[in-house]
């Protein structure tokens, strides 16, 4: 139970992505629109997976990825669980294209059935991650019931993580200055948003094995910081995006 | 590569393949050696190289090795492993004193060769195209290893002091004994995984760790480097049979290795 199981091809590890698709991800951020600027680091997550998942000239499925985008209804965007040479070889992700509401529920309860199907299967793998970004207040059923659910469940290597990236200027009494500085959420944090209060509930400790990939990558969270970023700029949502790939990989 | 074996004399040379593997082995002569190489199920599967390296040269009563672990994640870390671990074969073969700067400063120059080396090894057109950009964008950062070399020069009853001298960095096994002592506790916190030699940059993660001793006549030492392939073996201190190191290369356990793994023993 410490997530030291490293991604390879026999134990590859199973990210699922929840992807908020309301109508508020027009508005804009750094110029661009947040649904933008959570595509580009989606596909730069992509890109890191790639990175690692290379041995030679070779794309070893190191990592399975799923992506649910969601509004009042879930879409699956890679129709199932893709290995990471499969969405490479595809070479773009699928269009983003925002709708009406933000029924987060749903996409926690597909990505808990999804996990239900996969764990027996995973006893040897990393633990799965629910990376789950979104832009606003939940608009059907409460979620973080489900979430509990899901962080509840394990394989030998830890409980599922749950990551949530919330796209929001108001979240911290502070503005972050320098992203690669920022220690990140701790449980002690004073929130400035209600909501951003029940994603926290949501969110798993961030693993000490994620943590030292991180590092790596000159992001200094902070031991004891839970796995939920404030996406106030691109650059925070793309080390939200970088946290969800972290999986510990063999050099 | 083709594997190179050769004994006469009490001279003996092994430098690995890394296409093919080579079960465990013996030489006997004023050092007993044991040597193996396998790679990872992946990679024998595919057909592809291993990205290991173990060069064992025996001449009478000195001995030159080198281990290499290369950095998969790195672009072609067999070119790094194989550039590194044949140059320095050569540089232990032909070098005499030593000093930290100087390796140092050896391990800095040959990235200028690696490097013009590296270049021709161009990623294949075939490969879809983020798949080729992620390669091209490592192939600027450079091939990368961890390694160990050293060279033994044996006490004898003429000469009652012998020497050993080792560089390293990453986090290859090293592992020493002392009249049945180990005494590796000496270099463990110096096997750092993000210290590795890189053909761009030369030493990465800080300078090459150096470790120089005199030898005793008389006193039976034993060393063994390997590398993470075989990290069954950490928790073994005692001199384990063939058969079952061979077994822990085979791992019938896991279906076959996960990493590649390169393996030398010495003893004295």
């Amino acid at each position: 139970m410490n997530y030291t199981i490293q991604a390879s091809q026999r134990t590859p590890a199973l990210i699922i992505y929840l992807i908020d698709i309301s109508a508020s991800m027009n508005m804009l951020m750094d110029d661009k629109r947040r649904i933008d600027v959570v595509y580009e680091a989606l596909a730069l997550a992509i890109r890191q997976m790639v990175f690692r998942s290379t041995k030679g000239n070779r794309l070893t499925p190191r990592y399975r990825i799923a992506i649910l985008a969601y509004s009042d209804d879930v879409y699956d965007l890679l129709n199932g669980i893709k290995g990471i040479d499969e969405v490479a070889a595809v070479g773009s992700l699928p269009d983003l294209t925002p709708k009406r509401f933000s029924d987060s529920a749903k996409a926690f309860l597909q990505a808990e059935r999804i996990l239900q199907s996969e764990l027996p299967h995973m006893q040897d793998c990393p633990a799965p991650l629910v990376c789950h970004m979104t832009d606003g207040v939940a608009t059907g059923d409460d979620p973080e019931p489900i979430a509990k659910r899901i962080m509840s469940m394990s394989v030998p290597d830890g409980n599922v993580l749950v990551e949530n990236i919330f796209i929001s200027d108001h979240m911290l009494d502070q503005p972050i200055l320098q992203p690669r500085r920022w220690k990140g959420i701790h449980p002690e944090t004073e929130l400035q948003d209600e909501h951003a209060a029940k994603l926290r509930n949501m969110s798993s400790p961030l693993p000490e094995s994620y943590r030292e990939m991180l590092a790596e990558a000159d992001y200094l969270l902070a031991p004891g910081a839970l796995m939920m970023l404030p996406g106030s700029c691109a650059e925070l949502v793309s080390i939200g995006f970088q946290m969800s790939a972290a999986t510990p990989v063999r050099a | 590569m083709k594997t190179n074996t050769s004994a006469t004399s009490d001279k003996f040379t092994f430098i690995s393949s890394q296409s093919s593997e080579h079960r465990l082995s013996t030489y006997q002569g004023q050092f007993a050696c044991r040597y193996a190489y396998g790679r990872a199920m992946e990679s024998l599967i595919q057909g592809e190289k291993g990205q290991d390296f173990v060069g064992v040269h025996i001449d009478g009563d000195t001995c030159n090795f080198v281990v290499c672990d290369g950095v998969g994640q790195s672009y072609q870390g067999d070119f790094a492993a194989r550039f590194l671990g044949n140059t320095l074969m050569d540089w232990l073969g032909r070098t005499r004193e030593w000093s930290s700067a100087a390796f140092a400063g050896f391990m800095q120059d040959i990235t200028g060769a690696a490097s013009e080396q590296l270049k021709h090894l161009t990623p294949p057109g075939e490969v879809p195209a983020l798949l080729r950009e992620v390669l091209e964008d490592k192939q600027k950062l450079g091939s990368q290893t961890m390694y160990i070399c050293g060279r033994i020069e044996l006490p004898s009853a003429k000469k009652r002091q012998g020497r050993i001298w080792m560089a390293w960095q990453g986090d290859s096994r090293l592992r020493f004994w002392k009249n049945d002592a180990e005494i590796s506790e000496h270099f463990h916190a110096t096997m750092l995984t993000n210290e590795r030699w890189s053909t761009l940059t030369g030493p990465v993660g800080g300078l090459p760790h150096v470790y120089q001793t005199r030898l005793e006549y008389g006193l039976p030492m034993r060393l063994q480097l390997y590398t993470d392939g075989l990290d069954d073996l950490d928790p073994i201190r005692q001199v384990l049979p063939d058969e079952q190191i061979q077994i822990l290369l085979d791992a019938p356990h896991t279906g076959g290795l996960e990493d590649d793994a390169a393996f030398l023993e010495l003893r004295w």
